[in-house]
Order: structure tokens, then sequence, then C-alpha cells
């Protein structure tokens, strides 16, 4: 008898989603919890399916990219909300991977990083955004406590490109490196340079560095 | 698509008010003392009637300059085009742009092939559903003639093809006597079910270009005569060529245009007073190395935006060419002069702009030009458009909101204003290096043909009622045999 009233407020969220709209989505994560839905179930079958399809929708260049985030940012809003409940769920939230990202040490250059961090939530990924001006100590301490699968860093400055190498030769040196693997984006960076420094892979742009996120994980 | 002047924040004038009357003076100078050629008894005979001096033999009629301003005062405002789906009328009212595909090719660049040939009926119907599915377009000119047909009834072939295969208003040059005026006028008709109803929605309108210097073929006058008494708009269109057959300088080559133009116009208020009629130009440079018409030229442009500033100075909607290019095929050159000829109408406020979709100066269909034009015309009434400034525009809110080092794409005013606020390409490639490397180097044409095959498979046309498609046939067939004696 709960199935039909479940399968509408999953539908609530998963519209809120689809219509740009954070507020509704934050009332749809409350009435969820209202009714006893499990808030795994919430996000996995309600608000990941409209962010997945408004990714796909971008995808195929029907979609903005302001569409694109506003959606994500509803779907934030409502796991605000779900949160406390998702401590106690037995259930557990499927993830493509896990992603440390940040702008590196002297960068305060934002953006991009966003864009990235929103296209790999978008895509199934859990993302930890350590946000800018990001000192190398502070990666290897944030890699130590939440074990990603993959460090994402980002420079938009060709003098900031070298705190790359330092980040690198950091979890190198903490015995971290082959744990993790290392993704490079920002517009002074390329393929040759993220083989230069020894890094895993090379976003071209936010589309191509969510690509190269899945493959890398895909392979290992 | 209709391009509203409210929002049009970015214009211009080619001619100050001070111009605008020294060529309309000339101009009647001109209609006095040179005169019209018209090579038809009869309208001359109408024209000596109502006071104009002629000259049988040399069928040259001499205009006093009452004549022209009683015309002008006649003629009717606020033309109507009317459309199959009334969705799509389009009402020249003189604060809307309006763009019609370009029209009379005889070649087309076929789909499949990609070889230039004879075009055809087939080409008319394509060519009119991918109008009928793209907003740019308002208005359909039939842009090839079928070549596949006789020349007696070609025309209508045209214009059936035109009719099935768009919603959207037609219009057409290529009445070659008041005979297959009637014809075309019962075509249209059929649609609605008599002439008293095609009055009141004219689905319908015809262009006649007159023939510079100073002359008007008898037969087309005739035809655009049995037009104007059903009802049906009439555009007359000069081509002077500057530098052949009107004066090298743009101003003498408007005076001829406009003394052609305003010489039909009187004719058609002595026999229709009120008829709707619109004033046309398309004054390319003649090419005195390559003897062709420099459709594509900045004198087009020019011209254009100068005839449209004459029409409104006249309270006349007008026509002129633009988005027209010399160009081979689709590409570089195709590209600038379709965007140079195009740009200056669009700022003058022109109401109909003709020439999206041919090349080879207005010969040539490329299906894949009518995509890339209409992305050039959508640019240009961009930056017609310009930059409003206002509360919501200046976004002091979301400023102080998002503050230092944040961005603006989470915001709800990003998302309201995108599309007022950005042309949002349908063609253009903005991806990056490595995506269109893996896309396989695609170049726009190539982008283009994939959507023309995309809206061919898809664009479904309201068609005509099977005994209206069975009456449109019984009515060429008639014609078939009562045409064939006049050629």
């Amino acid at each position: 008898m709960l199935v039909f009233p479940m399968k509408e407020v999953l539908n609530k969220l998963m519209n809120a989603v689809l219509n740009y709209d954070p507020e509704a989505a934050a009332k749809a994560a409350e009435e969820a919890l209202q009714k006893g839905i499990d808030p795994v179930e919430a996000i996995e079958e309600g608000l990941a399916k409209g962010v997945r399809i408004v990714g796909e929708r971008f995808g195929a260049g029907e979609a903005f990219l302001t569409e694109l985030v506003i959606a994500a940012e509803a779907m934030k809003q409502a796991i605000k909300v779900l949160e406390p409940a998702i401590l106690k769920s037995a259930r557990e939230k499927k993830t493509l991977g896990k992603v440390l990202i940040g702008t590196v040490e002297g960068d305060i250059h934002d953006i991009g990083k966003n864009i990235v961090s929103t296209l790999l939530m978008v895509a199934g990924f859990e993302v930890i955004d350590l946000g800018v001006d990001v000192p190398t100590k502070k990666f290897v301490e944030k890699v130590k406590e939440v074990k990603p699968d993959i460090v994402g860093l980002s420079a938009l400055m060709t003098t900031t490109m070298a705190k790359m190498v330092d980040v690198i030769e950091a979890l190198k040196r903490e015995g971290l490196r082959e744990k993790v693997k290392v993704i490079i984006g920002g517009a002074p960076t390329s393929k040759k340079w993220a083989e230069e420094i020894g890094a895993d892979g090379h976003g071209g742009d936010a589309i191509e560095a969510v690509e190269v996120a899945k493959k890398l994980l895909k392979a290992s | 698509m209709v391009f509203p002047r409210e929002n049009q924040r970015v214009n211009f004038s080619v001619l100050s008010r001070e111009d605008l009357e020294k060529i309309h003076k000339a101009t009647i100078d001109v209609l006095e003392a040179a005169g019209l050629k018209i090579t038809s008894q009869k309208c001359l005979k109408i024209l000596e009637e109502k006071g104009c001096k002629v000259d049988y033999k040399r069928q040259v009629a001499l205009f006093p300059s009452y004549l022209v301003e009683e015309a002008l005062k006649k003629t009717g405002k606020n033309i109507t085009l009317c459309a199959r789906n009334p969705k799509y009328d389009v009402i020249l009212d003189g604060n809307h742009v309006y763009i019609t595909t370009d029209g009379n090719g005889t070649q087309t660049f076929d789909l499949e092939t990609g070889e230039r040939r004879s075009s055809t009926k087939e080409d008319i119907a394509k060519s009119a559903i991918i109008s009928d599915a793209i907003d740019v377009v308002d208005i359909y000119w039939p842009m090839v003639s079928a070549q596949d047909y006789p020349a007696h009834v070609r025309h209508l072939h045209d214009l059936e093809a035109s009719l099935a295969n768009t919603e959207k208003h037609v219009t057409f040059e290529t009445t070659m006597s008041p005979k297959e005026a009637r014809y075309q006028i019962e075509m249209a008709a059929a649609i609605l079910g008599d002439e008293k109803k095609l009055r009141k929605r004219p689905l319908i309108s015809s262009l006649h270009c007159t023939s510079a210097p100073l002359q008007m073929d008898g037969n087309s006058m005739e035809a655009a005569l049995e037009f104007s008494k059903a009802g049906i708009p009439v555009m007359f269109f000069g081509m002077p060529q500057p530098g052949a057959t009107g004066p090298v300088t743009l101003a003498g080559s408007l005076v001829v245009n406009n003394a052609e133009v305003l010489g039909c116009l009187a004719l058609t208020q002595l026999v229709c007073p009120g008829a709707p009629v619109i004033y046309g130009a398309g004054i390319a440079a003649f090419d005195m190395k390559t003897l062709k018409r420099a459709g594509g030229g900045p004198e087009h442009g020019l011209t254009g935006a100068a005839a449209a500033e004459l029409a409104r100075y006249y309270g006349m909607p007008s026509i002129v060419g633009g988005f027209v290019s010399t160009a081979k095929t689709p590409g570089a050159q195709a590209c600038y002069e379709k965007f140079a000829s195009g740009f200056p109408p669009v700022f003058s406020g022109c109401g109909m702009i003709a020439g999206i979709g041919l090349l080879d100066d207005c010969t040539t269909l490329a299906f894949e030009e009518i995509l890339i034009d209409a992305e050039i015309a959508k640019i240009v009434f961009r930056i017609a458009q310009g930059i409003e400034v206002n509360d919501n525009t200046l976004a002091l809110d979301i400023i102080h909101k998002v503050g230092p080092g944040g961005n603006f794409l989470a915001e709800r005013h990003t998302l309201a204003n995108l599309r007022k606020e950005h042309f949002i390409p349908e063609l253009t490639d903005r991806r990056s290096f490595e995506a269109w490397l893996k896309d396989g180097r695609k170049d726009l044409v190539t982008i283009a043909r994939e959507k023309v095959k995309a809206i061919l498979q898809k664009h479904q046309v309201q068609p005509l009622e099977k005994g209206v498609q069975k009456e449109i046939k019984n009515i060429i067939k008639r014609a078939e045999k009562d045409l064939v004696a006049s050629y």
C-alpha cells in the first residue's frame, strides 16, 4: 500500500531537480523523511535520477551549464535535509568513487574546478571539494583522512601549476601516491605536462575530466 | 524570426532626412521628365486617362507628381501577410523585421551527391519543410523553380510544392501574365474555400521586378494588377545595377529604383485604390571585371538599408535583398558577404529581408546554407537588440550576493535571463580543439547537413486537405492547356 505514495515523493524529488528548484527539492526531502522513505533510496531513485537526466541533456548539448549547476544545487539542498537520516540508514550509498578536488596553493581560481566538481557529482562520484588556494599539506592530510580514489588538482596560472608537482611529490613521500589516481586540469595544463609531472590523467575540459576519472577507476 | 523594433537598441540610418527629401525630389523629377516605359497598351491607356502624358510609340508614360503623392496616401498601410497557420501571420507595421527565404534559383547542390544540378520540384518541397521547421524564416519564397516541369506551368508547380510543404506565408516572384496570376489566386483560394476568404487572409503575395533603368514588363504589371484586384499584396522590386543599369553612384541608382517602384505603385492605386503594395529594392553593384551582379557587396547592404529608410519615409512596408552572396559554395566568402549585405537592412528596420539559403547571387540552393544563414541572421538580431540597462539587467542584488570570488552559475537570475541575453548557437562550433578532433574534425557545412537531414526526417508539416490537394491539381491541369498557347 505504501508503494504509491513513495513513488509520488520520489517523483517530486526528481521533478524538483528537473525544474531547477532547490527549495522544492528541500521540501520534497522533508516529505520523504516524514513518509519514512529510506534517504539513500530518496537520493538514488529521486534526486540522482533527475540530475542524471539533466546531465545527459547537458552532454547532448541540450541543457546549459547553469541548469546543470542549479540541478546539482537542488540535489545538494535536499541531501542536506536527508543527511542526519543517511547516517542511520542501513543501505549503503552507491557511488562511482570518491574524488578529492581543489585548486592548488597560490591560485584562487574557482570556477573551472567547481564545474568539474558538479559534473563529477552528476556522473555519480562522491566529491569532496577543498576549495581554492589549498596548501600541499592540506591535500596530504585530507587524502589520509577521507581515502579518496582520485585526487583532482586545478590551476589556472603558469606560475601556480608548478604546485601540482609539489602535491604529487608530497604524496610520494608519504607513501600515498600508489593509493590514489591524480588528475590535473586548468587552462595552462596539457597532456604532455601531466605526463612530465607523473599525473595519471589530464582533463582538457570539464567533460573530459569526468571521462578520464571514469576510465582511471575502471582500469584499476 | 520576428524581430520587434521595440527591442532594437542598436540601429542606424544611412540616409538623413535631408537625403531622403533630395532623393524623393529627384525621383519626382525623373518620373515627370524621363518617365517609365511600360510594355502594356492597357496600362498606358489607364495612365493616360488619369493624367499621364503617354508616348505610345516608345511605350513611355510621364507621371505628374500628384499621381505619386496621391498613391502614397492611398496605398494600404500595416499589411498582414497571412499564413496557412495563423500563428505564422506576418504583420508589416514598420515595427518588426522579418526574414524570407531567397527565391527563384535554378540550381541545387544535391543533398546526397553534393553535385550542383538543375533544380526540381522536390527541392522546393524539401526547402519549404526546412523553412517551416526553423524559427528564423517567417516567409517562404520558393527557393528554386521546378526545372523538371514545362515552363508554362512551372511556377504553378512551384506554388503547389510551397503551399503543401509549409504552414507559413508564401511569396513568389514568377508571374508572367495576368492569366497565370488568376491560376495562382485560384490555387491559394482553394485552401481557404473561396476568393472572398483569400482577400481577407491573403496566404500568398507576389513580387514583381521592374526592369532597370525605368522599365516595367507589361505582362508582369498586368499580373500585379490582377493580384491587387484580388486583394493579394504585391511588391515592386527594382534591381538597378550601379554602373550598368543604374548610375554608378548609389544615390543615383536609389533614384532609378525609387522611380520604378513609385511609378508602379501609382498605377496600382489608380486601378485598385488602397491596394497593399510593398516597397522593394535589390540594388547591388555591377562588377566591371566579371560582369556579374555583386549581391554580397557592401553596396547591396547600404542600398538595402537606404531603401528601407525610403519606404519608412513613405509609410510603406519594405522588402530588400540581404544575406546574399556571390560565393559558389558555402564557406568563408558566403559568410562574410551574407553578414555584410544582411546587417544594414536589419539595423535600418527593414520589414522583410530576402536572401537566406541561396548562393552564387541568388541562383543556387544549398540546403545547408539555409541553416547557416539563419544562424547569421540570429547573430545580427542579437547585435541589433543591443544592451538593455535596468534594475534586472544591472543585477546589483546578485552581484552583492555572490560577492568577490564566487560565480553566477547557480543563480536563478542566470537561468531566467540567459536566453534573452545570450545568442544561443545552433551550428556554431565552440567546442575544444580536442572535442572537435574526436568528433571527426567536422566543418560547419557538415554539421549543417546533419541538421538538415534530421529536420527532413523529423519535421511534420500539416498536409493540405485531400480535397484541396485534388482541387489544386485540377487547377494546374486546366492551366496546362490554357497557358501553353501564350508560350
